[in-house]
């Protein structure tokens, strides 16, 4: 797997000593900081969600799968014919390793720029969730923004304690009960 | 002068040395998009690379050197014909573990700097971390890169990127180096000095194929040659059986007082037409000259923008003994059964009659001397493998 991962570095340092990631966060940002000034929203949390949300991850989701055809066909296609893979294929790694490690090179840079991309989105949008009203802020927090619920701690587990209170006290009535008034 | 036309076919007795490389009917035809013939780059060729020699691809440009090193490295695969390497399809991905390959061109990422590419090649070869580490600095050391080790490789000068493409090739210590073209681009000390690497190579047991046209890189050090034109080969063998000129002999003597050398050309002449015999003085090697010249130019500057000239082979690729691999090489050069018929030196010295040698000498020596002739060497029998083993191994030295 050293020689993948070799191959994966490689295709990663590429990436970034061109530039291309440089200039594809920029793009990125650009669109995600600039879309929902170009499309306003009605003050409702559903339209402002569509917004900031859904074009926005349409854009990402676009811009990232051109990034993708970008770095397979330039990094595959332009180490071809400059003769630079004919180097590698002359060492002791089989074909499907080279293929393996840029396809793992490709997707580390695509998770870097989805991660970049996504948290710039989500932080857009809890900064500019106040210009909601305070109803309309509860809807997004309670119908929209619930996948966060997910994340927080995990409720503590009473049921058991419950059960076990209910259970001694209907045995304590029942005694109670079943001693005769004198 | 002519080259020996014909190739031997393989023989039995040439098997006594391991063959590396086994060629066989090797046959490259490039067709264009309809399937149609364009081009025979390679066509129907036959060779072998014993173990630890320096085997000389030659040729002119096109001639099919090149598509012959891709097939043999797999980066291209044959029309027709058989390839072995190390006993085993130029595909075998283990096999690579122990080839080293330059190719042509260096085909280098160009963002990667001089260190950044040895380290990404040794990772390859799945070196450990240490070992990657330890050879890198030695090999930038080796090919005067170490100064401008995080200088990208895209900003390299060709002479430049043909060291580091060099340095690359030998990052794994390969058993068989695959040189395409080694000095192409490179200055006369980096020549040299490649030349000499590929020579320290060889004492350590190393083989190495060196294709190039440049016929001075071939002499200096291929063992044996083959001759490529138009796809085909036209000549192959040992290269100083190539070169001999088995009708003819060069003396080489101090200066002679005037009297000595008209008396010993007139005594030449009285056998040979006067237009057959060549007198002149010898001049030193252009190459040394100039390498001389930069030696003291080197001592004079101390810093420069480019490669420094390497100062020594790395180690790991030196070895311990490179003596005895010398004597023990050469030996096995020497008394090695090939089916070839003997060097034309050795039949030189058979023919020269007794009579003849001491009437050149008493001719040579200074008039009314009674000096006695000197001492010639007895003959050895051809045949006689004991006795040459201990004379080469005295005057070489014993292997420890």
């Amino acid at each position: 797997m050293r020689r993948c991962f070799a191959i994966a570095s490689q295709t990663v340092t590429a990436a970034f000593r061109f530039r291309a990631v440089v200039a594809v966060v920029f793009l990125l940002l650009i669109c995600v900081g600039g879309l929902p000034f170009v499309i306003k929203h009605n003050g409702t949390a559903r339209m402002f969600a569509q917004v900031m949300l859904t074009y926005n991850l349409c854009v990402i989701t676009g811009l990232l799968a051109f990034t993708t055809l970008w770095l397979a066909c330039g990094t595959l296609a332009g180490e071809i014919s400059s003769g630079q893979l004919q180097m590698v294929v002359a060492k002791p790694i089989a074909r499907w390793q080279i293929w393996l490690g840029k396809w793992l090179g490709i997707l580390a840079v695509n998770a870097l720029l989805l991660g970049v991309a996504a948290s710039a989105a989500a932080l857009l949008m809890f900064w500019r969730a106040h210009e909601l009203s305070p109803d309309e802020q509860k809807i997004l927090h309670q119908q929209v923004l619930v996948a966060r619920g997910g994340l927080r701690e995990a409720p503590v587990d009473l049921e058991t304690d419950v059960e076990r209170m209910y259970e001694k006290r209907a045995t304590m009535n029942r005694f109670a009960i079943s001693i005769p008034n004198s | 002068m002519k080259l020996s036309t014909e190739i031997s076919p393989p023989s039995p007795t040439a098997g006594v040395a391991e063959n590396f490389v086994a060629v066989r009917g090797l046959t490259k035809v490039f067709k264009d998009f309809w399937g149609r013939d364009k081009a025979r780059a390679v066509d129907n060729v036959d060779f072998e690379v014993r173990r630890g020699e320096v085997f000389g691809l030659l040729g002119p440009n096109g001639s099919g050197k090149s598509t012959t090193v891709k097939l043999l490295l797999g980066l291209l695969n044959p029309t027709r014909g058989h390839i072995e390497v190390f006993g085993k399809s130029p595909d075998h991905v283990a096999t690579k573990e122990r080839i080293g390959y330059l190719p042509e061109e260096s085909y280098l990422y160009r963002y990667f700097n001089s260190g950044e590419t040895l380290q990404f090649f040794g990772k390859l070869f799945d070196l450990p971390s240490d070992e990657r580490r330890r050879r890198t600095e030695q090999l930038l050391e080796m090919v005067g890169l170490k100064a401008t080790q995080m200088r990208a490789v895209g900003e390299f000068s060709k002479g430049m990127q043909r060291r580091i493409g060099l340095a690359q090739a030998l990052i794994n210590d390969p058993d068989l180096v695959i040189l395409d073209e080694p000095t192409a681009g490179l200055d006369l000390i980096g020549c040299r000095e490649v030349k000499d690497l590929i020579v320290a190579l060889a004492r350590r047991g190393k083989t190495v194929i060196l294709s190039s046209h440049l016929l001075a890189d071939v002499e200096d050090v291929c063992d044996r040659v083959v001759i490529y034109y138009g796809g085909k080969i036209h000549a192959a063998g040992a290269l100083n059986e190539l070169l001999a000129a088995p009708d003819a002999v060069r003396l080489t003597l101090p200066a002679l007082p005037r009297e000595t050398m008209q008396r010993l050309l007139d005594f030449i002449r009285q056998d040979i037409v006067a237009d057959r015999v060549q007198m002149d003085v010898p001049t030193q090697n252009l190459e040394n000259y100039f390498l001389g010249v930069m030696e003291k130019a080197r001592a004079a500057q101390t810093q420069t923008s480019g490669a420094s000239s390497g100062n020594r082979v790395a180690e790991y690729l030196r070895g311990a003994n490179d003596a005895i691999n010398v004597s023990d090489k050469f030996l096995q050069r020497l008394t090695e059964a090939t089916p070839e018929k003997s060097s034309p030196a050795t039949v030189a010295v058979a023919e020269t009659s007794r009579t003849e040698e001491a009437k050149l000498t008493a001719l040579v020596a200074p008039p009314q001397s009674a000096a006695p002739a000197p001492k010639t060497a007895p003959p050895v029998a051809p045949n006689d493998d004991a006795k040459i083993n201990e004379k080469l191994s005295s005057l070489l030295g014993k292997k420890e």
